[in-house]
């Protein structure tokens, strides 16, 4: 894992090595500071009764020294941070990169069995703790231990004994902050967990507040929420409570330590003629201020530690979805003619390998040819898109595009020859004329207006403020009906020679379906077309229907064949005649 | 740790409250909690008094013997670690009760904002959104609670802690403390300017987030279209952009972030500089430079009291977001809270039953309107319906349809004219036993939280087994949820997600049917199901529950036209009111709808 990570560093080492030498820098310059106030306080009070110029001289240096010290602690401790933040937002910058293209390479299946929420959260959340991680484990983690050793070399330095005592000490900063930590963190779980119930509960009565009103469901709905809220609160007062020891906690040892080391410092000071050792005011003084800021880096590290946890596990999440499979393309035919037949031959196709789907299905369809799939909802009818699209590849059998083999052909080769209309209208956010021009780049807005005119929605787009320059998706939303029609001239644009069409479901009024209606004869026009069908002007003009069920197709004709031979079929047909 | 639970029982008035009200119940905790913490923040500033005081008593050498220098160590030591001590005892009293108010102010917040809103009627939802109302729930109720908790932990220390270091310097030396009141305003100056800037920054590169994860989420939805026109490198440039902007932004960021340690590093030992250089000139010039004898030691203790200044200062700015953040969130709960709602019960227990035939509903000129004016969603409204009849609605988006569902069950009140229901006026009637002779089934199937039979018995608890299987045998779910091993106890998660949405609309149906209802309303709700499924679900409908009166919304005449009457609505108005044959003749919106899905009509085969 540490050499997946590592390889984001790439072109970037000296950021990192700037960074890292100017903390050491920066923590030399601020360590150094205290003790150098020892040493004037020691002059001042071993010759403040001489007035000694040459001691009184070398204060003047001392200060001098200081000042210099204050300039390079000032100056490296801005290029550390500065580069620090530098460092990360590049990091997160080529990650991000990354995932979004893999969004687009990966196998259409990973996308499929992965929730939209889990895969949005790779590249947005998990990038962003990533990077708080990266930034918080280096400045608090990295500076806080060479804070803790550089202090301690200048505690020996000062006076070992009392080093001694500092170090004894230490672990009991450590524990106690580790202690706190180690119980907010199952606390501050917990809490996050009921937050979680007691959020799903206000969304599920908010947004459906008539249907909950008509059961004068109110009162009942109030009472579970209330129970959760009251789980909530135990759960968030031990948290707040048990966070709240942190601060408390770090004084109190703090203080303790300072007593400790003061206390020992003044009883070698008493005894220092006794036992031949030398302990001055301004060294007791450089410890007390050393120790007043011992134990801060202690708690910066405890309370990174699971900063540094949660990064690690969201750049495993990243990396597990970087290294899905990939989209296969092993096609190298580049150059088709325009498509003559498509031929399905013996083909069979599950998404489970258990679970059969589609069996040994074979089917001929010539050029200029419209082909209707119907049956019941749910029964699998988009599983012949992804096959002809080759989002899926069949489990065994083969589709034979002009008698070649589809796979043999590079996937941009092959959908550069269909258009498809999906019934979840894909609409991004951007301008109209950005969406209906998708289809083809470089289109200009003349061409643009064609298309929208021939599916009959270049009048709804001029009633609207901006007309084609509209922002659509997130600031301005548009019925269903409307973004089927722009999808629609989407594929106008654009020439091929095959059409996939999945027809809408969903209801939208009368009028515009029959303006949907028309735009899909329109598009199809003289096309070969496969059309999931609801429409029944569609399924009777059809030169093949197959009917599905069950993942399954069952009956393959023409409507006349198929009411005079199938069985199930006169059924799906007839039950609209009945009210 | 105490076992028994602090947590106050929240009111059930909603009417009149603020967001102080629910604060006034932890009053004793606002007043005692600041207290206990005061004696840490006193013993805080004493204790290296008392250090000084030790080493400046062994330093100057007033007592004689080793021993009696030791024992006055010893017993100050002694006193430095019970001072300790003892304060962080009662900061940690203070801590529980400010975890004890904060959280209690916060379930009471949010229980009665939760109560609050459940009862709004359609009119206060228009005003807000869901997504409003669910921030306001959720977020800033945690924003008051944690303005709470840090006021109790913090707003009186803080600043007790620097007068009271200032005094102290004062009363050492004003000289020093003046440089000490010097200082603060630079201190402050460095962390408002550019905290302000860096919150602002923050909330620009929050907003290039939300564009990243706007761009990522229309690739993901497209994924298949991007594919089905290569357009796959496209998608990397326009990332590109987002991206390089996030980037750009990070960068300044760090730039303006990496200034502020360095500046209150370089201020607070620039200040220590010119302290050890006063004191040389002190010392080694026969000018005296402080009014005072500075004890060496003096400069120590002053030093620290620096850095304290230093601390408590950042803990203020903090807090000043804190509390700004808790501040504007009551402000949005007390708006919410203010609302007015419209929908009251003015009369309880007016309840009646009628007999099969007599009239249910009437609709007499009603007029709606949603906002204050003449914008009327609905126009001179006029009809009746008998219990046990069958009444088809029809018409396009924004017809009026879901307005007349409004005013019959009423979430929301006719701004003109009167709807009368069992022959009462509707406003008069008790509103619980009115909608709960509705079963209202809506497009959208809405499944709760639960299992399948906890849905059932959303109106009853009490409902038989055997009545919840014919309900769902009514509405055809009986074919899957038969198979289900737990039958109907088989959980329903979040959503309902783990049914498709075919059988979410027969349990939603099949929920309605339970309620024992005398007027069922589909909305549009048979939209999923399959041409055979949605007929099947209509005759069982009829047969099973046969003194059932029907109010069917649709917009396919194939679905409404066998009803006893048929309303096709029209920009708010009623533009017919017949029986199919009738309306073929006389209405023309009527019969060109009703053609054109004759000729290209769905079968949704």
């Amino acid at each position: 894992m540490l050499k997946k990570f590592l390889k984001y560093f790439k072109g970037n080492v000296w950021l990192l090595v700037v960074s890292l030498l100017s903390a050491l820098i920066y923590v030399g310059c601020m360590i150094a500071i205290p003790y150098l106030v020892g040493k004037s306080i020691d002059m001042f009070t071993l010759y403040s009764d001489t007035a000694n110029e040459v001691y009184m001289n070398y204060v003047f240096y001392i200060i001098l020294i200081m000042t210099f010290l204050i300039v390079f602690g000032f100056v490296f401790d801005f290029i550390f941070e500065n580069s620090l933040g530098r460092l990360s937002y590049k990091i997160a910058y080529k990650v991000r990169k990354e995932v979004y293209d893999k969004y687009n390479s990966v196998s259409i299946k990973i996308l499929d069995n992965m929730k939209m929420g889990d895969l949005l959260q790779r590249n947005i959340l998990d990038v962003e703790l990533l990077l708080n991680g990266l930034i918080s484990s280096i400045s608090k983690f990295f500076v806080g231990v060479i804070t803790i050793c550089a202090t301690i070399v200048f505690m020996f330095v000062i006076n070992y004994l009392m080093a001694l005592v500092v170090v004894v000490l230490t672990p009991l900063s450590f524990f106690v902050s580790r202690f706190v930590s180690k119980k907010c963190n199952k606390y501050f779980k917990q809490q996050s967990k009921d937050s979680s119930v007691v959020n799903s509960d206000s969304l599920e009565v908010f947004s459906n507040l008539k249907l909950v009103q008509s059961f004068n469901y109110q009162d009942k709905a109030y009472e579970s929420f209330e129970k959760h809220n009251a789980t909530l609160y135990e759960s968030g007062q031990k948290a707040m409570f048990s966070s709240s020891w942190v601060n408390p906690s770090t004084r109190l040892v703090n203080n303790i330590i300072y007593c400790i080391v003061g206390i020992v410092g003044i009883i070698l000071f008493i005894y220092q003629p006794n036992i031949g050792f030398v302990v001055t005011i301004g060294a007791i003084a450089s410890f007390l201020s050393y120790t007043m800021q011992y134990t801060k880096p202690f708690n910066e590290i405890s309370s990174v530690v699971s900063e540094i946890g949660l990064a690690k596990s969201s750049f495993k999440r990243i990396t597990s979805f970087l290294y899905e499979k990939d989209d296969i393309d092993e096609g190298t035919i580049e150059d088709i003619k325009e498509i003559e037949t498509i031929e399905f031959k013996n083909v069979c196709f599950s998404y489970v390998p258990n679970k059969k789907l589609i069996e040994n299905f074979s089917v001929k369809v010539n050029k200029g040819m419209k082909v209707a799939i119907v049956g019941p909802t749910g029964c699998g009818k988009t599983t012949m898109i992804n096959l002809l699209m080759r989002f899926y590849d069949p489990t065994s059998g083969e589709i034979l595009i002009n008698g070649i083999d589809s796979r043999k052909l590079t996937k941009e080769t092959l959908r550069n020859h269909f258009k498809m209309v999906l019934q979840d209208s894909w609409i991004f956010n951007g301008t109209i004329f950005e969406n209906v021009r998708y289809s083809v780049i470089d289109a200009i807005k003349e061409d643009v207006v064609d298309a929208c005119k021939k599916a009959n929605c270049d009048g709804f787009i001029n009633t609207l403020p901006k007309g084609y320059d509209t922002m659509v998706g997130k600031s301005f939303s548009l019925s269903e009906g409307e973004k089927q029609l722009i999808c629609i001239s989407r594929c106008m644009l654009s020439l091929s020679d095959v059409v996939i069409l999945d027809e809408a479901t969903s209801s939208v009024d009368s009028r515009t379906e029959m303006k949907i209606s028309k735009a899909f004869d329109e598009l199809i026009k003289g096309k070969t077309a496969f059309v999931i069908a609801h429409r029944l002007s569609t399924i009777i003009n059809s030169d093949l229907i197959l009917v599905m069920k069950d993942g399954n197709i069952i009956e393959q004709g023409t409507h006349k064949e198929l009411l005079k031979n199938g069985s199930f079929y006169p059924v799906l047909y007839m039950s609209q005649f009945e009210h | 740790m105490l076992k028994k639970s602090r947590l106050l029982k929240s009111d059930d008035k909603v009417e009149n409250i603020k967001v102080k009200d629910s604060m006034r119940k932890y009053k004793k905790y606002f007043i005692m909690g600041p207290i206990f913490k005061t004696f840490e923040a006193v013993f805080d500033l004493i204790i290296p008094l008392i250090m000084k005081n030790i080493l400046d008593t062994i330093s100057s050498g007033v007592l004689l013997t080793d021993s009696a220098n030791l024992k006055y160590t010893l017993i100050g030591g002694l006193i430095i670690l019970s001072l300790g001590i003892l304060g962080f005892a009662s900061t940690m009293v203070c801590q529980y009760m400010a975890s004890v108010a904060s959280l209690g102010v916060g379930t009471d917040l949010r229980n009665k904002i939760f109560r609050k809103v459940s009862n709004f009627s359609s009119k206060e939802f228009e005003k807000f959104s869901t997504s409003y109302l669910h921030n306001v729930l959720n977020a800033d109720s945690v924003n008051v609670q944690t303005g709470v908790s840090m006021f109790i932990r913090l707003a009186f220390r803080a600043p007790l802690l620097i007068i009271g270091s200032l005094i102290i310097s004062f009363i050492y030396s004003w000289e020093i403390a003046l440089l000490f009141v010097g200082i603060i305003p630079i201190i402050l100056l460095i962390i408002f300017v550019f905290m302000n800037k860096v919150a602002k920054k923050y909330q620009d590169i929050q907003k290039s987030l939300d564009d990243i994860s706007t761009v990522t989420t229309d690739s993901l939805n497209g994924s298949r279209v991007i594919r089905a026109f290569n357009r796959q490198n496209y998608e990397t440039v326009k990332f590109e952009n987002y991206n390089n902007k996030y980037l750009q932004q990070g960068r300044l960021i760090s730039f303006i972030t990496a200034f502020i340690n360095p500046l209150t590093f370089a201020v607070v030992n620039i200040v220590i500089i010119v302290i050890i250089y006063l004191t040389k000139l002190d010392v080694s010039q026969t000018v005296s430079v402080f009014s005072t004898d500075l004890e060496v030691t003096t400069i120590i203790t002053l030093v620290n009291y620096l850095e304290q200044i230093f601390q408590a200062l950042l803990v203020v700015s903090n807090l000043t977001n804190i509390f700004n953040k808790a501040i504007n969130s009551s402000k949005r709960i007390n708006e919410v809270f203010k609302v007015d709602v419209s929908i009251k019960n003015n009369g309880e227990r007016l309840v009646k039953n009628i007999n099969l035939g007599d009239e249910i509903i009437k609709f007499d000129h009603a007029y709606l309107s949603y906002e204050d004016g003449d914008n009327y969603a609905l126009k001179d409204i006029t009809f009746s319906l008998n219990k046990g009849e069958s009444l088809g609605i029809i018409g396009g988006t924004g017809s009026g349809k879901s307005s007349l569902i409004n005013l019959m069950m009423r979430y929301s009140d006719c701004s003109k004219g009167s709807v009368y229901y069992k022959g009462e006026n509707i406003k008069e009637y008790d509103l619980p036993s009115l909608r709960n002779d509705y079963g209202l089934v809506l497009q959208k199937a809405i499944l709760f939280t639960g299992t399948i039979k906890s849905n059932m018995q959303m109106a009853y608890d009490s409902i038989k087994d055997e009545e919840i299987t014919k309900a769902l045998k009514t509405s055809l779910a009986y074919e899957f949820v038969s198979k289900y091993d737990d039958y109907i106890e088989h959980p329903v998660v979040e959503n309902g997600k783990n049914f498709s949405g075919g059988q979410k609309q027969r349990l939603s149906i099949a929920r309605s049917l339970c309620k024992k209802n005398e007027l069922l309303i589909l909305d549009d709700s048979t939209s999923a199901l399959d041409y055979l499924s949605d007929l099947n679900v209509r005759k069982n409908i009829n047969e099973n529950y046969k003194e059932l009166t029907k109010i069917i919304i649709s917009q396919r005449v194939s679905t409404v036209q066998n009803c006893d009457k048929i309303i096709v609505m029209e920009n708010g108005c009623i533009s017919g009111l017949g029986t199919h044959e009738e309306l073929l003749e006389t209405n023309i919106i009527y019969r060109e709808t009703f053609m054109s899905q004759q000729n290209g009509g769905k079968i949704d085969a």
